[in-house]
């Protein structure tokens, strides 16, 4: 039985509104030429029966201009990703609060919170015209999600806590998601990037890979060079979005605000051309988005990124810019380049980890590490302050990792645990588990050789790790701990931690705010790629069968977790959550250094609607969802 | 005439004193000491090598320490004359301290020289302990501030407030044994295969020449960068560093080989091989004793122009990444720190001071080779 | 001379057939594959898609043995010219290099033009006026583009034109011109651009080529024939251009075989920092990443060509100086 908790938010209440007026809706010139020349179909036509009326930032924009960004030649897909890749189902709201309506005009939720109804926009379009309906979602669902070869492994978002979700179709325009038993943390997920799943695969365009849909299909696979087979060939045309593939089909229609006309990686611009049938509008009836066109120009080398900025072309950027390292020469040359700065609240739980290989395959570090004394002492011998001063120009407080201040799930005892900065402390715990020293003044592990834990180290996320490490490796240093660096690059790094092939690393680690729900990766064990401080652990937590059994103490953590997911209610969710991280300060897993203060984005002057301070965090993956609605002022690129 | 015999005759001859006659390694320093430029690098060669082992001792700072009052602090002069309380000037080596503020919105530093403030300088002060030579600890320094809390940067500091004089200082140690081991690597490989390739000549020549031809034909960074991916990364800094220098030296030998090759080819079937042979000496006692001491000189020239290359080579190593790992430091890890747009506008000197070092040494080491070659062939003109 | 080319294109079958399995193992030296790098973007994301990595190691072929995918290489290119595929980029190799070799050539031949320009007079004055001041000048000069290491000087001319001429810095052409047509205006901007790549990469080549011609015309200079020559009466500049100058010349033919992977190896990085659409920033890419048919094809093509370009040179050689076909 459902019992309906409609969402029905003022804004889809305009839009009915708004929709009784026949023809009340606006199109940027550049369109309104082409439906003039007859290439394209009214703008009535194009706009769903309810749009989608916009919650802009400041105010209606106007139409025109072209948003330049730079882009690195590989590898760096996250770059269109966030800033027209995530327009989900559903979206956050711009300062990360709720969860609000999107591709989805609303929905209804059972009272367990183990199924959801969304009903879609009747009259809704691909960006390639062809009509989006619960086929397209049915599509993506049984033939691709539910199919072994092509989805070997379920995304997390679309597995609830007793597996996989089934969804059916109760009309053209409503689909249930039926995930049986409570799963309330879903909408949340949906929200964040990875729910981009169950909207984008337009069937009318990817059933022509499969053979199920096309008797021909071994034509296509022959005529493309790089594939063997069909699955192969849906693989490339059908990319996941973080991967490069996605952006290198632009053949693959979307609901995205612009779409791609050239591949990425094949020449030295990218260019999103505004996507004519997006589904949104401002509360002036003019269809989003407002600047024509987004171009990424290829780059090799991050430091021609800055020169540009300097040199005004850049329109609206804070991907490898916003680092405090570049901020003094960034302000320098505002007048010039005519931008102006914006906050970027990149707020995770901490920005420089020690993560500890708690699983160590080696018996005797594994001892050491596992003490808790062990991690308490190297903790207070950390000069946090110090670290923030000389890297971070004082910009952010010594801290554990832990939910920050401000988020309801903060306590300052998980934030500041032993940050206070004392050799003495740090000895006398130490001194508990490795008292005798060598000749030099270091350590003697307890086979009686110098204790020595080789940390790695990649220059990630513009935060100076390899500095950083120089100094972390100096106060070890100074309590008779030997730690050695290694400087690699960040997959190489990536191989050795997720193979548990490791001593320790430094990182950082989301969780800082309300994704501490989902992405609890630095609180509970969890498979990784990019923390690892227990794989064995988490391995079991995933199935019992495979990698090694945990302590009780581990093991009650996974069970709470579990009653977090599996909760119905926010408030349920919320005390369920507290405990998990009670017991996991307790556990003191990680060494948290550093919590940073918000960092920061330019937007060139008459930029307008920009969000400020802009949220973004691993899984949000912002400012994507509210491109659309940035315009210029004037209507075009300042000089 | 027997072998004997003729060693005899040449002992004569060398007991006969005829000042007049000069030896080939007294014409060549005679010659080399006309060549102005390269007389004056010999020096320059020599203070950098001599700074390389008494690194410790004449850095004024621990390299490694870092500071937090002083991250890109500026250079700071040196002042002779300091007011003393009745505001009279006197003579006193000194600096003057540095005031930094914060301009925490622009993330920025600024250093005001204090002029008030006096940090008496001078010579072989107390300092930070070290072992002299590897072996004598003491704490002496050659130069720097006389109270040992007190900080002076002469070529100012980099991004963590660490004496940049003193990172390069000690990086010349790296930079320039690199350019040693690397050549002395060359000279081996390099001397036999090319000897072995332009005695015998013949299917091994050819084998020799094809090998060189196939190493250069391959693009050297490709090649440094899959040997350099492939050290494994728990090895000790300075293993890596070894096999960094290995790597470098790569470059190093087929030059030299080819070199030596030719020499070789030109040389076999001159009057004076030709009658050693006559005379029974074994090949290894020909090259020994008449190919080698003919061209040594070359080869010393070609070494010497072969060191800069091999110090520049370490340089785009380090810009790629790889290699040397913290806490060692070359002049091609200072360089690489300082390669952004962020140093050249907010701390210029970062790049200027390991720049022009790299680039005077580069130059002093390629002057010497050039003097050395030119001077190498006494009997010409 | 037939025989000697023949026998010197016979010689490079072997040499470019080493160059092939030695080109493999350098790029499958390093551990891991493309795919960790694929892992370790995707990490940006949040999440972890490791299926998604597992199902795309099969799809390129990265379980398989090493001689195995030696071979499939191998066949591809000998039997259908197929380089294989970038998983970067997803599209066949042929399709991704060649208009970037097409630029990384043009800019050697602008570079080599360069060099000889400089490095000619420069050499020859340099030897005729040995120990002069205006010798000691162009040592000095010859030897600073020696000693200053590229990529620096890169930069600092980038910052330099940005800072004082106000350039669009970066690139070949300004960001307006980057999706236009050829046209006047375009190939106009392209020479305001292009001169700085080919004088960074040019002074290191010059200065040494500068060196040589020095030391080989210094050798020539005092030979019988000259004195003779110059007994006879005959003047000065003749004397020096009929025949030392071309002797010294052979060292500039010689530049012909190495300008090549100089130019594509050591100055990936001056290509990287000034963002030129040349081989270096999409090799070095490649090799970073492991991706590991484009690292190959791109060293393997480049190493052929360099082995080409030394027989050209060496054939250029010959035919100038007879002596050496004969050695």
């Amino acid at each position: 039985m459902l019992t309906k908790r409609k969402w029905t938010t003022l804004a889809s209440v305009i839009a009915i509104a708004v929709a009784g007026q026949a023809a009340a809706w606006e199109e940027a010139p550049q369109l309104a030429e082409q439906v003039a020349a007859g290439s394209l179909p009214p703008v009535d036509e194009r706009l769903p029966a309810e749009p989608l009326l916009m919650d802009v930032i400041e105010g209606p924009g106007e139409y025109g201009g072209t948003l330049r960004r730079a882009i690195l030649g590989g590898g760096d897909q996250h770059n269109m990703v966030r800033t027209i890749g995530s327009d989900n189902m559903v979206r956050w709201s711009p300062d990360w609060s709720e969860v609000r309506p999107n591709i989805a005009k609303s929905w209804d939720v059972s009272d367990d919170a183990s199924k959801f109804t969304f009903h879609l926009r009747e009259g809704m379009k691909w960006s390639d015209g062809a009509p989006f309906t619960a086929d397209d979602i049915m599509f993506w669902y049984e033939d691709v999600f539910s199919d072994a070869a092509l989805t070997p492994n379920k995304d997390s978002t679309f597995v609830g806590p007793v597996g996989p979700v089934k969804i059916s179709k109760i009309d053209d325009v409503t689909v249930e998601f039926d995930f049986g038993a409570p799963n309330g943390l879903f909408l949340q997920a949906l929200a964040y990037g990875f729910g981009y799943h169950a909207t984008a695969y337009p069937k009318h365009y990817l059933s022509q890979f499969m053979p199920k849909y096309n008797d021909d299909v071994q034509a296509l696979v022959e005529a493309e060079p790089t594939v063997g087979d069909w699955v192969q060939l849906f693989n490339l045309k059908a990319g996941p979005m973080d991967t490069p593939l996605f952006w290198q089909n632009p053949d693959r229609p979307t609901l995205h605000a612009w779409h791609l006309t050239n591949a990425y990686g094949a020449t030295d611009r990218v260019i999103a051309e505004r996507n004519p049938y997006y589904y949104k509008v401002d509360s002036q009836g003019q269809q989003l988005p407002y600047i024509d066109r987004i171009t990424y120009d290829q780059v090799e080398d991050v430091e021609t990124i800055l020169l540009k900025a300097f040199n005004g072309e850049i329109d609206y950027m804070l991907r490898h810019l916003g680092r405090p390292s570049n901020k003094a020469s960034l302000t320098d040359n505002m007048e010039r380049g005519k931008y102006g700065f914006f906050d970027v609240g990149d707020l995770p739980a901490n920005i420089m980890i020690l993560m500890m290989n708690l699983n160590h395959t080696d018996p005797l570090k594994r001892e050491v590490i596992n003490n808790k004394d062990f991690r308490i002492g190297v903790s207070h011998a950390m000069n946090r302050q110090e670290v923030i001063d000389l890297l971070y120009f004082g910009a952010g407080t010594p801290a554990q990792t832990a939910p920050r201040e401000g988020s309801d799930l903060y306590k300052e005892e998980y934030a500041k645990q032993y940050t206070e900065y004392d050799t003495d402390l740090a000895n006398a715990y130490l001194d508990k588990v490795l008292p005798e020293k060598d000749a030099d003044g270091y350590r003697l592990g307890p086979d009686g050789e110098r204790f020595t834990m080789v940390f790695l180290v990649a220059d990630v996320f513009g935060l100076q790790y390899p500095d950083a490490m120089e100094l972390i490796a100096g106060y070890a240093a100074d309590v008779g701990l030997d730690f050695q660096i290694r400087t690699t690059d960040r997959s190489r790094l990536i191989e050795l931690h997720t193979s548990n092939d490791f001593d320790a690393y430094l990182w950082n680690c989301s969780g800082g705010q309300a994704d501490a729900y989902l992405t609890p990766i630095c609180y509970v064990p969890t498979i990784s790629n990019s923390v690892s401080w227990a794989r064995e652990w988490a391995a079991w937590g995933v199935d019992p069968s495979t990698g090694e059994e945990p302590p009780q103490e581990v093991k009650d953590i996974f069970d709470t977790y579990n009653q977090v997911r599996s909760a119905a209610t926010p408030e349920a969710q919320k005390e369920l959550m507290q405990k998990v991280l009670d017991m996991a300060a307790e556990q003191f897993f990680t060494i948290g250094m550093v919590q940073n203060d918000p960092v920061f984005g330019i937007a060139r002057n008459n930029v307008r609607n920009v969000p400020n301070p802009l949220p973004i965090a691993g899984q949000l993956w912002f400012p994507a969802p509210y491109t659309a609605q940035m315009y210029f002022e004037g209507g075009t690129n300042l000089p | 005439m027997t072998a004997i015999d003729s060693a005899s005759e040449v002992q004569a001859a060398e007991s006969v004193k005829t000042p007049d006659l000069l030896g080939p390694w007294a014409l060549m320093w005679r010659q080399f000491r006309r060549h102005k430029i390269a007389y004056f690098s010999l020096f320059i060669v020599g203070f950098v090598y001599f700074v390389a082992l008494f690194g410790e001792f004449l850095s004024p700072a621990d390299y490694l320490k870092t500071n937090t009052r002083a991250p890109f602090a500026p250079p700071q002069g040196i002042h002779f004359l300091a007011p003393d309380e009745d505001g009279d000037s006197r003579f006193l080596l000194h600096a003057r301290g540095l005031k930094m503020e914060i301009d925490r919105e622009a993330m920025r530093r600024h250093f005001v020289e204090d002029p008030e403030k006096v940090i008496p300088l001078g010579f072989f002060v107390k300092g930070h302990e070290y072992k002299l030579l590897w072996l004598m600890p003491t704490n002496r320094h050659f130069f720097g501030p006389i109270d040992p809390k007190q900080k002076v940067y002469f070529l100012g500091a980099d991004r963590l407030g660490r004496d940049i004089l003193s990172r390069i200082i000690m990086g010349t140690r790296i930079s320039m044994s690199i350019g040693l081991v690397g050549v002395a690597v060359s000279l081996i490989v390099g001397v036999s295969l090319g000897g072995i390739s332009g005695y015998y000549g013949g299917w091994i020549d050819n084998l020799i020449q094809r090998v060189i031809e196939f190493l250069r034909s391959i693009p050297t960074i490709p090649l440094w960068m899959g040997l350099a991916a492939a050290i494994p990364l728990d090895w000790p800094p300075l293993r890596t560093y070894f096999v960094v220098t290995l790597i470098v030296s790569m470059i190093g030998w087929t030059t030299l080989a080819r070199e030596v090759r030719g020499k070789f080819l030109s040389l076999r079937h001159e009057d004076f091989v030709v009658a050693a042979r006559l005379d029974g000496l074994s090949d290894w006692e020909i090259i020994r004793k008449h190919l080698v001491p003919s061209f040594a000189s070359h080869i010393i020239a070609s070494l010497t122009l072969a060191v800069p290359l091999m110090i520049l080579a370490e340089t785009s190593l380090s810009f790629l990444g790889i290699g040397l790992q913290p806490p060692i430091v070359s002049w091609g890890t200072l360089l690489k720190e300082a390669q952004n747009i962020r140093t050249i506008i907010e701390a210029p000197w970062l790049l200027i001071a390991p720049g022009t070092t790299i680039v005077v040494a580069v130059l002093a080491l390629n002057f010497l080779g050039d003097g050395l070659r030119d001077a190498a062939d006494p009997y010409a003109n | 001379m037939i025989g000697f080319i023949l026998r010197r294109v016979l010689y490079m079958v072997p040499t470019v057939f080493l160059v092939s399995i030695v080109t493999f193992i350098i790029i499958q030296l390093p551990p891991g594959d493309y795919l960790d790098t694929l892992a370790a973007e995707m990490g940006e994301a949040g999440a972890d898609n490791t299926a998604v990595v597992e199902q795309l190691r099969e799809q390129y072929g990265l379980g398989q043995p090493i001689y195995l995918q030696y071979w499939k290489w191998m066949s591809g290119i000998l039997l259908e010219g197929d380089f294989g595929i970038s998983f970067e980029k997803n599209l066949p190799v042929t399709d991704v290099i060649w208009d970037r070799l097409g630029w990384t050539f043009a800019i050697s031949l602008l570079t080599l033009g360069f060099i000889w320009i400089v490095a000619l007079p420069i050499g020859i004055y340099s030897a005729v006026r040995k120990y002069s001041v205006g010798d000691y000048v162009a040592t000095l000069l010859g030897f600073i583009g020696l000693a200053v290491p590229n990529f620096l000087l890169a930069l600092v001319m980038m910052y330099v034109a940005f800072k004082y001429f106000g350039q669009s810095v970066g690139g070949l052409v300004s960001p307006e011109y980057l999706d236009q047509p050829w046209s006047w205006a375009k190939f106009a901007n392209l020479l305001q651009h292009i001169w700085m790549p080919v004088f960074v990469v040019g002074t290191s080549g010059a200065a040494a080529l500068i060196r040589i011609m020095r030391a080989n015309l210094l050798d020539e200079l005092y030979r019988p024939y000259v004195v003779t020559a110059r007994a006879k009466g005959m003047s000065e500049f003749q004397l020096l251009m009929r025949y030392p100058v071309r002797v010294a010349l052979n060292p500039f033919i010689s530049t012909i075989g190495w300008i090549l992977p100089t130019l594509v190896s050591g100055e990936i990085i001056v290509a990287v920092v000034m963002n030129l659409p040349t081989t270096g920033p999409l090799l070095l890419r490649a090799l970073l990443v492991q991706d590991m048919y484009l690292a190959g094809s791109l060293i393997l093509i480049v190493s052929m060509l360099t082995v080409i370009g030394t027989l050209l040179s060496d054939v250029l050689l010959a035919w100038v100086d007879p002596r050496i076909r004969y050695q």
